[in-house]
């Protein structure tokens, strides 16, 4: 175009060709959105109480079971809230989860959107994927009925505390999801604390705690990140070398850890 | 207007599964419905690169990306079938971007452009690393003169040169005529070629 110089039409096609999404950083993305996404649909099926933990599982894959067990550590720990409408004509119980999940439209925006305007049905509490649309329709209606209850990082004991408050409209119905919800909790908190574990440099105690999960959960939901943050830690203790990493690598071309089994193994040669 | 009616519910489960097809073009005159999943599979290369060029620092761009599929996927349900697709989640970038820049600008108002890391963008297939080098300085440069345009010249900007969209298919996205389009760009055109101007003079001067 006439209104750009040959200069400027230059950078701008260099510009163009620029940035490209790279598949790690597309992964990363994708399994952070998931797990707010399977966060906000836990909390929800918890409330519902019909359905089983099992069946949250709505993702396949290793990421998807370390969503849904990322999901309820966030639930229960990262600064989410938890109200309970305990109304009497509400037979099932329903959580309003999660400040964890932002709300970037303005006031005008959820005017706009029609299943905001409805705080007293069904998807007021489905909306909990969206707690910025949901908690103010709900607190707006029913201010008495809600008791918005901060939740510290607790392992797992808001959840228990959530699952406990749901099995008492319904507990037949909800045992196996308490049971679940607990069994997911614990081997989520082993992981993540070895995790961390792991990142603070110290293998030995990640091996400790993978082996402790190994013993309690030996064909627990998240036996795959088990062995793979095992990779990693045996890595950095320089326990296993390349071509023993490249095989397991190979084994497990879709692993979610791939690139930090890579990262520790190489590291350790 | 195939919306679900109020009072609906919207479970993440039956929100992947209520459409079924995959991206539709950006007229989108037959819009096609989508999975959440293929829609984002579809788009978050656009929004990644469109958030950046936008004004979005690198270390919040994964944020912002994130904002807007969980706006998407909330939304999902409710769109309108009609709706083209691509217009629908840039309006939403769009939305969010424009509220990630106001903070920005309250909390610091000398903010300029942040610098671009090479070691978060992927290397093009086919390209050297020096040609990958240049192009991301490029991008910087590009960014940093893009800082100067107002809200609605850089978009329309970035989506005719960056994104080389035509006036109809902005118009499109954006929600406007045509010709408000090309009138906008005209300007926008002249502020950015100002801008350039003056950081060449800045650099011409500096090598003095």
């Amino acid at each position: 175009m006439s209104d750009l110089s040959p200069d400027t039409n230059q950078l701008l096609e260099l510009a163009r060709g620029a940035e490209t999404l790279s598949d790690a950083r597309r992964s990363q993305i994708k399994a952070s959105l998931l797990t707010q996404i399977a966060a906000g649909g836990l909390a929800m099926q918890v409330g519902a109480s019909s359905v089983g933990l099992g069946k949250a599982a709505w993702l396949s894959g290793p990421i998807g079971k370390l969503v849904s067990a990322v999901a309820l550590v966030s639930v229960a720990g990262a600064g989410v809230y938890v109200g309970v409408r305990a109304k009497a004509s509400q037979p099932r119980p329903q959580l309003v989860a999660s400040a964890s999940l932002r709300e970037p439209f303005t006031p005008q925006a959820r005017a706009a959107n029609p299943t905001t305007s409805e705080p007293a049905s069904e998807p007021a509490a489905a909306e909990l994927a969206a707690p910025g649309l949901a908690a103010p329709g709900l607190a707006a209606a029913e201010p008495a009925a809600n008791a918005a209850v901060p939740s510290p990082m607790a392992n797992g004991k808001a959840v228990g505390a959530a699952a406990r408050v749901a099995t008492a409209n319904a507990p037949a119905a909800t045992t196996s999801v308490t049971a679940n919800a607990d069994t997911l909790a614990e081997e989520t908190r082993l992981l993540r604390d070895a995790d961390q574990a792991l990142r603070a440099g110290n293998a030995e105690r990640a091996l400790t705690l993978l082996d402790e999960h190994a013993t309690s959960y030996p064909h627990g939901a998240l036996a795959p990140e088990r062995n793979a943050e095992r990779m990693v830690a045996r890595c950095q203790l320089g326990q296993i070398d390349a071509s023993s990493a490249q095989a397991y690598l190979a084994a497990h071309p879709n692993s979610a850890f791939t690139a930090r089994i890579r990262d520790a193994c190489a590291a350790s040669r | 207007m195939d919306r679900l009616a109020p009072g609906q519910l919207i479970d993440v489960r039956a929100s992947a599964q209520l459409f079924s097809a995959a991206e539709s073009d950006v007229r989108g005159a037959a819009a096609r419905p989508v999975s959440f999943e293929s829609l984002y599979e579809a788009h978050v290369d656009f929004v990644w690169r469109n958030a950046q060029r936008l004004g979005v620092a690198d270390e919040a761009l994964d944020d912002i990306v994130q904002q807007v599929f969980l706006v998407v996927h909330r939304r999902l349900p409710e769109v309108a079938s009609d709706v083209p697709v691509k217009a629908w989640v840039f309006g939403i970038l769009s939305h969010v971007v424009r509220d990630y820049r106001r903070g920005r600008r309250r909390k610091s108002p000398h903010h300029s452009a942040p610098p671009i890391d090479p070691a978060t963008i992927a290397e093009p297939p086919g390209k050297s690393p020096f040609e990958t080098l240049a192009r991301s300085e490029a991008l910087s440069v590009v960014i940093d003169l893009l800082s100067e345009l107002s809200d609605d010249k850089r978009e329309i900007f970035v989506l005719s040169e960056l994104e080389q969209l035509n006036a109809q298919e902005i118009a499109t996205l954006l929600g406007v005529n045509p010709n408000t389009v090309y009138s906008r760009l005209r300007v926008a055109r002249q502020d950015f070629e100002r801008a350039a101007e003056r950081a060449r003079s800045r650099d011409t001067w500096r090598l003095r």
